[in-house]
C-alpha cells in the first residue's frame, strides 16, 4: 500500500488570523491518496474540507495561511521494463504560493474542479479559450494543435458538437454541460491528481449521476486519482474507494468505503449516518438529528471538538484532545472509546 | 358557491383544476413575436386535509412556481384553485383580487428556499416573525412580544433571541426562524418550498422532525416541494412528479417508491446516490438535459430521454389517468412498463 502513494498531507494547519480571533479552519489533517484511487473528504460546511483542498493547491484565499505541516507529492517515473518507480518527493506545503514550480503543478499535475460552474468559469471567454489557456501554459504545443486538444477533450466529456461548441461561452451551455466544460479544463493536461470540490451540488440528480459515471469513466480511462471534498454520503458510497471524515479541522475517522459505512467507529460518522434517509427504507427507519450545530469557529470546544455534541461523551472528553489510533482492521479514528492498541473501551 | 363545493371531496383541503400558470418571453428584434414559457401547464392535483404531499422534479419543472401559485403569490393565467376554509366553504382562489384573497392569506403561507435570502437582515426576529400578526391586527405591544417568544419556542429558539438579526444565526436557526414566520398566523396549509436543501445533513433530520411533529400540534397540510426523493420519501404521504411544467404521476409515496409507473419517476429513483457502497447500482442514465419549457417536445414530453419511448409517444400527448388505488399516471404505457421501484434498483434489478 506504502508504495503507490500519490499525495500524503501530514499535520497540516491552516489558520486565518482575523480581527475577531483565530480561525483554526485545518488544524492537524492526516491524509493520503493512493495512485489512480478515490478518496472521499465529508463533513459539514465549515468543517474545512475546502481549505483543506485549497491548502494542496496553494490557493487559500486571504488571510489564510498554511502555518504548519507537509504535503508530500510522490512523483513516479517507468524504468525501462515499464515498472514504476518513486523517483522524486515535492513537500507543496514548502513551495511558494506564486512561484514557478507551484504553477507548474497547479493545473498541470494538480487540477481542480469547482462547485459552481456558473461562477467558476469566466463568462468574458470562450470555453475553448479557457481550455487553450491552460494548455498553452503548461505543455509547448501550437495554438492550432492546443485548440485541436481543447476538442478532442469536449468530445471525451461528453459535449455533441464539440468543434462548434468549443467557441460557446459559458452561458450558452447549461449547468450540466458547463460541469463537463470544468471537467474537460481539469483533465486536458493529464493530471495524476484531481481535486473536485462539490462538482455536483449545483446540480439536478440526473444530470448528477451523468457527472459521476463520467468522471469514474474518465478516471479508468486515465488513472488519475481523485479527492472527492462533498457532503452527500449517497455520493461517496458510489464512488470513493476511502473516506476521511472531518469535524471542525481535523480528520476524525478514516478508513475504506465499506468500513466506514457498516463499520464505522467515531460517534459523529455514526450519528451522520444515522441522519440521513435511506432511500426505499425511509418511512421504516427513525431519523436521529445530531443534537446541537456546528460550534462558531472562533469559539472551538476544548479536548475532543465533538464532545458537546457526542452521545457516548465521557468525563475526559471536554479535557483530552484524542490521538488518531489505527485499529486492527486498518481504520484510522480519533476517539477516546478505543484505546492504544486499537479496541473498543467498554 | 353550491355547486363548485360539489366539486370537492369533503376531506380534501384543496382542489386544482386544469391549472395553468404562463409567463411571457419577448423575442426577436422589436421584442415583438411573444412566446410562452408554460411553466405550470394544466395541472390537476387534490391534497386531504391534513398530509403530506411531496412534490418533485428537476429544477426548471415548475415545482416551486405550482406553489407559488397555491399561495397566490403568482395569478394563474387559468384553471382553478379550490380551497376548502376553515368554515367549511369552497372558494376557487383563481378568481379572488387582492382584497377577496386577504382572509385566506392567512390560512396558506409558504416558507422559503434560502434561508439567507428570506429573510430581511435589516430586521429583528420579533419584527421578522411578528409582522404578519402586526399587519393582520392580531395583537401588538407585549402581546406580539409574547406570541412570538411563544412561537420561537415551539420552533425551537431560544426567546431571549428574538431582538438579533438574522445574520447572528445558523442556516438551520434561520429556516426556523421561516417557519416560525409561517406558522405565526396558524396556518392551515403550508407550502414548504425546499425546505432542507440548503441545510447540512445533521441540521436537515432536525428540521424534518419539527416540521413532523409542527404538523401534528397544528393539524397542518403540507406541499413538501423537493428535489432531493430520499427526503420526501420520509416526510411525505403521497408523491407527485413533475416535468416540464406537468405532472406525470401521483401517487401514495410507498407506491411511488415501490412500483413506479411512469419511466420518469423509475430514472429519478435510480439516479438517487444510496449511502451503503454494497449496494452500488447499475443506473439508468437519463441522457441529455431537460428541455427548454418554451419550446418543449412533441407528444409525451419526457419522450426524447425516455428509454421505453415508441413512435406513438412523440405524436400522442399521454393524458393523466387514473390507474386504480388513487395512482395517477401521464404514459401511454403504464400498464405494460415493468419498472423497477427503489428496493430493486438497490438490489440491481
Amino acid at each position: 500500500m506504502k508504495d503507490d502513494l500519490l499525495l500524503e498531507v501530514k499535520d497540516l494547519r491552516t489558520h486565518f488570523p482575523l480581527h475577531e480571533g483565530v480561525v483554526r479552519a485545518v488544524d492537524g489533517v492526516d491524509l493520503a491518496i493512493r495512485r489512480g484511487t478515490t478518496l472521499g473528504l465529508v463533513g459539514e460546511s465549515g468543517c474545512g474540507k475546502s481549505v483543506t483542498a485549497r491548502s494542496i493547491l496553494q490557493i487559500v484565499d486571504k488571510p489564510g495561511r498554511i502555518m504548519s505541516g507537509s504535503i508530500l507529492l510522490h512523483r513516479w517515473g517507468q524504468n525501462n521494463e515499464g515498472v514504476s518507480s518513486l523517483s522524486e518527493t515535492v513537500d507543496l506545503a514548502k513551495l511558494d504560493p506564486h512561484g514557478a514550480e507551484m504553477r507548474a503543478i497547479r493545473g498541470n499535475e494538480i487540477a481542480m474542479i469547482f462547485q459552481e460552474p456558473m461562477t467558476s468559469l469566466s463568462m468574458m471567454q470562450t470555453i475553448g479559450f479557457q481550455i487553450v489557456e491552460g494548455i498553452l501554459l503548461h505543455q509547448n504545443v501550437s495554438k492550432r494543435e492546443a485548440r485541436q486538444m481543447a476538442i478532442d477533450m469536449l468530445e471525451r466529456v461528453g459535449i455533441p458538437n464539440a468543434s462548434e461548441r468549443v467557441d460557446a461561452y459559458p452561458f450558452q451551455l447549461s449547468g450540466g454541460m458547463q460541469q463537463r466544460a470544468m471537467i474537460a479544463m481539469a483533465l486536458v493536461c493529464r493530471p495524476n491528481l484531481l481535486i473536485a470540490d462539490e462538482p455536483t451540488t449545483a446540480l439536478d440528480v440526473t444530470i448528477q449521476a451523468q457527472i459521476m459515471e463520467l468522471m469514474s469513466h474518465l478516471q479508468n480511462e486515465m488513472g488519475m486519482a481523485i479527492l472527492l471534498i462533498t457532503h452527500d454520503l449517497g455520493i461517496v458510497a458510489e464512488v470513493c474507494d476511502e473516506v476521511a471524515v472531518m469535524y471542525l479541522g481535523e480528520v476524525v475517522e478514516f478508513g475504506d468505503v465499506d468500513s466506514i459505512f457498516h463499520n464505522p467507529l467515531h460517534p459523529y460518522t455514526r450519528a451522520l449516518l444515522r441522519s440521513i434517509p435511506k432511500l426505499g427504507e425511509s418511512k421504516k427507519m427513525e431519523l436521529v438529528p445530531i443534537e446541537g450545530m456546528v460550534p462558531d469557529a472562533y469559539s472551538r470546544p476544548e479536548g475532543c471538538p465533538f464532545h458537546p455534541r457526542c452521545d457516548v461523551v465521557t468525563e475526559t472528553c471536554p479535557h483530552q484532545h484524542p490521538e488518531m489510533i489505527r485499529m486492527p482492521t486498518g481504520q484510522l479514528v480519533r476517539c477516546v472509546h478505543y484505546n492504544s492498541v486499537g479496541e473498543p473501551l467498554a | 358557491m353550491s355547486e363548485i363545493a360539489d366539486q370537492m371531496n369533503s376531506e380534501d383541503i384543496l382542489k386544482l383544476t386544469d391549472l395553468k400558470m404562463h409567463f411571457p418571453v419577448q423575442r426577436g428584434f422589436f421584442r415583438g413575436a411573444v412566446d410562452y414559457v408554460k411553466a405550470v401547464d394544466d395541472v390537476s392535483l387534490v391534497m386531504h386535509q391534513g398530509e403530506t404531499l411531496g412534490l418533485v422534479g428537476e429544477s426548471g419543472c415548475g415545482k416551486t412556481t405550482l406553489g407559488r401559485c397555491i399561495v397566490r403569490i403568482y395569478t394563474p393565467t387559468a384553471g382553478q384553485i379550490l380551497y376548502r376554509t376553515a368554515q367549511g366553504q369552497v372558494v376557487d382562489l383563481v378568481e379572488l383580487d387582492r382584497a377577496g384573497m386577504q382572509p385566506y392569506r392567512r390560512e396558506l403561507r409558504m416558507t422559503f428556499q434560502d434561508p439567507y435570502s428570506s429573510l430581511c437582515p435589516r430586521m429583528t426576529v420579533k419584527d421578522i416573525v411578528g409582522e404578519p400578526l402586526r399587519i393582520n391586527h392580531v395583537c401588538q405591544g407585549a402581546e406580539l412580544e409574547d406570541r412570538v417568544a411563544d412561537l420561537l419556542q415551539h420552533v425551537g429558539l431560544r426567546p431571549e433571541h428574538m431582538r438579533r438579526y438574522p445574520h447572528a444565526f445558523s442556516g438551520g436557526q434561520r429556516q426556523r426562524i421561516g417557519i416560525a414566520r409561517a406558522l405565526a398566523l396558524d396556518p392551515r396549509l403550508v407550502v414548504a418550498d425546499e425546505a432542507v436543501s440548503a441545510l447540512d445533513v445533521s441540521v436537515r433530520a432536525q428540521i424534518l422532525r419539527l416540521m413532523q411533529s409542527l404538523q401534528r400540534d397544528y393539524s397542518l397540510t403540507y406541499l413538501f416541494i423537493s428535489h432531493d426523493l430520499s427526503v420526501v420519501e420520509y416526510i411525505a404521504d403521497r408523491v407527485a412528479v413533475m416535468y416540464v411544467g406537468k405532472l406525470v404521476e401521483v401517487a401514495t409515496t410507498s407506491q411511488l417508491y415501490q412500483s413506479p409507473r411512469h419511466p420518469y419517476t423509475e430514472a429519478l429513483l435510480s439516479a438517487v446516490p444510496r449511502p451503503d457502497p454494497r449496494l452500488r447500482s447499475q443506473r439508468i442514465m437519463l441522457e441529455g438535459d431537460i428541455p427548454d419549457p418554451v419550446n418543449p417536445p412533441t407528444g409525451c414530453y419526457f419522450h426524447p430521454r425516455c428509454r421505453y419511448a415508441q413512435d406513438r409517444c412523440a405524436r400522442e400527448t399521454p393524458p393523466l389517468r387514473d390507474i386504480g388505488a388513487e395512482h395517477i399516471v401521464a404514459c401511454h404505457f403504464a400498464e405494460e412498463l415493468e419498472l423497477m421501484g427503489a428496493v430493486e434498483i438497490a438490489r440491481g434489478g
